[in-house]
Parts: C-alpha cells; sequence; structure tokens
C-alpha cells in the first residue's frame, strides 16, 4: 500500500483530492487516534520507525512524503 | 521483551508488595526504579539494596511527578516496564448505621482514596508514555488492580479506583498498542504478605481461605511469575489478570 492509498483509508481522502499542502487535522475524518494509526500504517508499509520529532513535524501530506523521502523511501 | 534488557519503575514501592517485587526483580533486569514518598523506607531500602535506584516523590502532586519522572528519563534514558502499584487499600460502608452523628461514608477519606488510587495512577502513566512514545520505546503498563474490582461491600472508594484502573488497563491498550506499548493489570486476590496478615484477622484469613476454590491464599511467588509472564509476553494486552485462586467476593 502506497502513502495515497494509506490516506484514502484513513481519513476517506481520495486521492485526486490529497494536495501536498493539505493540513491533516483540516481533514473531516481526522481525529487524534486516526492520526496515530495512520502513523503506525505508514510505519508499517514502508518498513519504518519515525522519531518522536519526526512525528510532530508531519503536519502536512507534503511534510510527510519529505519525512519518507529523508529516510530514503519512495513516495 | 527479556527482562534482563528492561528498565522498570514500580510505584510505591518502599513497602509491602512493591518493595517484594523490586527486591526480586533487582538482580534480574536491567535496571529497577522504585518511587515512593515515605523517605525513611526509602533510605532502609536503598542502604539494604543498593542496586534499586530510590526517588521520593508525592504522586499525587502532578508537578512533582513531572519532575522526577523527567529525573528517571535523563538519568536512564527510557523505561520499558512501569508498575503502577501504589496504593492504599480503604475500607468503610458507604452508610454506617451504627454511627448516629454522621451515618455516610466520610467524602474526606473517598477523596483521598481516589487521589492516591486513581488520580497518581493517571499523573505517572500520562508522564511516562508521553515520554515512552516520544521515545519510542516499547514496553508496558502494569496496574496492580484488585479482586474487590469487581465490587467488594465496605469497600466503595477502594473498589471504584480499582474498576477504574481495569478501565484505564483496556483504553491504554488500545490507544498505545500502536507504538509496542502494552497494558495489562493484575488484579490479585489475597496474597499472604505481612501486610495481608496485619490487615486481617486469622477468622477472616480462614473465612477467606475455605473461600477460596484452591484453599489457600496466594504466594509472592505467584505474583513474581505473573508479573515475569506479563513482562515477557509480547501478545498479552488489554488484560485483567485474575489471581485469585478462583476466590469471588
Amino acid at each position: 500500500m502506497n502513502l495515497a492509498e494509506i490516506i484514502k483509508e484513513s481519513f476517506s481522502l481520495k486521492e485526486a483530492e490529497q494536495k501536498d499542502d493539505i493540513v491533516l487535522n483540516s481533514i473531516e475524518e481526522w481525529d487524534s487516534m486516526s492520526h496515530m494509526l495512520f502513523i503506525t500504517r505508514v510505519e508499517e508499509n514502508y518498513e519504518i520507525e519515525f522519531t518522536g520529532n519526526d512525528i510532530l513535524s508531519m503536519q502536512t501530506i507534503g511534510d510527510i512524503k519529505n519525512v519518507l523521502i529523508a529516510n530514503g523511501k519512495t513516495v | 521483551m527479556k527482562i534482563a534488557e528492561t528498565k522498570i519503575l514500580i510505584t510505591g514501592g518502599a513497602s509491602g508488595l512493591g518493595r517484594a517485587l523490586a527486591i526480586h526483580l533487582s538482580d534480574k533486569a536491567m535496571a529497577v526504579i522504585i518511587v515512593d514518598r515515605n523517605k525513611e523506607q526509602l533510605e532502609q531500602l536503598s542502604q539494604e539494596y543498593p542496586a534499586i535506584k530510590c526517588y521520593h516523590a508525592d504522586l499525587t502532586n502532578y508537578d512533582e511527578v513531572e519532575k522526577f519522572v523527567a529525573d528517571v528519563f535523563n538519568e536512564y534514558g527510557k523505561l520499558n516496564v512501569l508498575v503502577n502499584n501504589a496504593g492504599i487499600i480503604h475500607s468503610e460502608p458507604l452508610v454506617n448505621i451504627l454511627k448516629k452523628d454522621d451515618a455516610r461514608h466520610s467524602l474526606e477519606n473517598w477523596k483521598k482514596v481516589i487521589d492516591i488510587n486513581l488520580n497518581a495512577v493517571f499523573y505517572v502513566t500520562v508522564s511516562v508514555a508521553e515520554k515512552m512514545v516520544k521515545s519510542r520505546s516499547k514496553g508496558v503498563i502494569i496496574n496492580i488492580s484488585s479482586i474487590s474490582s469487581y465490587g467488594n461491600a465496605g469497600q466503595s472508594a477502594y473498589s471504584a479506583t480499582k474498576a477504574a484502573l481495569n478501565a484505564l488497563t483496556v483504553t491504554w491498550s488500545k490507544e498505545l498498542g500502536m507504538f509496542g506499548i502494552r497494558s495489562v493489570a493484575i488484579a490479585p486476590g489475597f496474597i499472604d504478605t505481612p501486610s495481608t496478615r496485619a490487615a486481617l484477622t486469622e477468622a477472616k484469613i480462614k473465612e477467606y481461605k475455605n473461600a477460596t476454590p484452591i484453599g489457600r491464599m496466594g504466594k509472592m511467588e505467584e505474583l513474581y511469575h505473573s508479573v515475569s509472564f506479563i513482562i515477557e509476553n509480547d501478545f498479552y494486552n488489554g488484560t485483567i489478570l485474575n489471581l485469585d485462586g478462583g476466590l469471588k467476593l
């Protein structure tokens, strides 16, 4: 599962609507628990463990991509 | 998770069950840290068992908890196991008809038990869990509940706090499981300790033994075994482990 598919599954946000500047907590389906579940899904799918600072920095879809790319992942 | 690779914090570890558990684990774990509000008992334990690191704090004071937890993480880097053991037993009927002037359960006692047995557990756990999540430390929170958590006559406050711990155990297992932090409670029945024998008359002990299908009180070794099992079984989560010989109050 790629990032777009995880976002779609976690927040019911269609891939066409997933712009880099979208702030996650502005998505209607978002809440703090769904956010944490989303983070762990990304970790599982990309076989990565984010640091606490990584998690705090991931506010937008673009932020998440940047963190994944910085960790050598393709998004 | 192997016990030898864990750093363990035990609250209320200067006396009773917490002390015994700390001593038992002190030569097995990477580090055993205790916190207690009784300075004399802390000093005594520290002298007898230098391997156990002792901290003093009043766990009902949120600011003190924050400070001591920060100190622990500064010194040890991370924690893997938190044993929420600190608590008090309080027995008092909801209405005591033998008291003419004020038959009601003391409000002061109610608040005191809630503060020590429930609020303090929340203060410690929220401080420790935040640091575990942010440092991505995996581990387990063990709440010492009680057979009274299912309701025991004469223990409104105590039973309520232990039932709350059971609920928090399940809640935290669901919230923190995704970070590799498990949450489990142990609900002991009557364990044969000096404090149990001091608290109960011989007649009462006999009564409980007779009511227990297995016909005796639990042994400390059986409690140690439960704690070890919980630490070492990484799939054991969100569960209340009843350690009561089959006794139902």
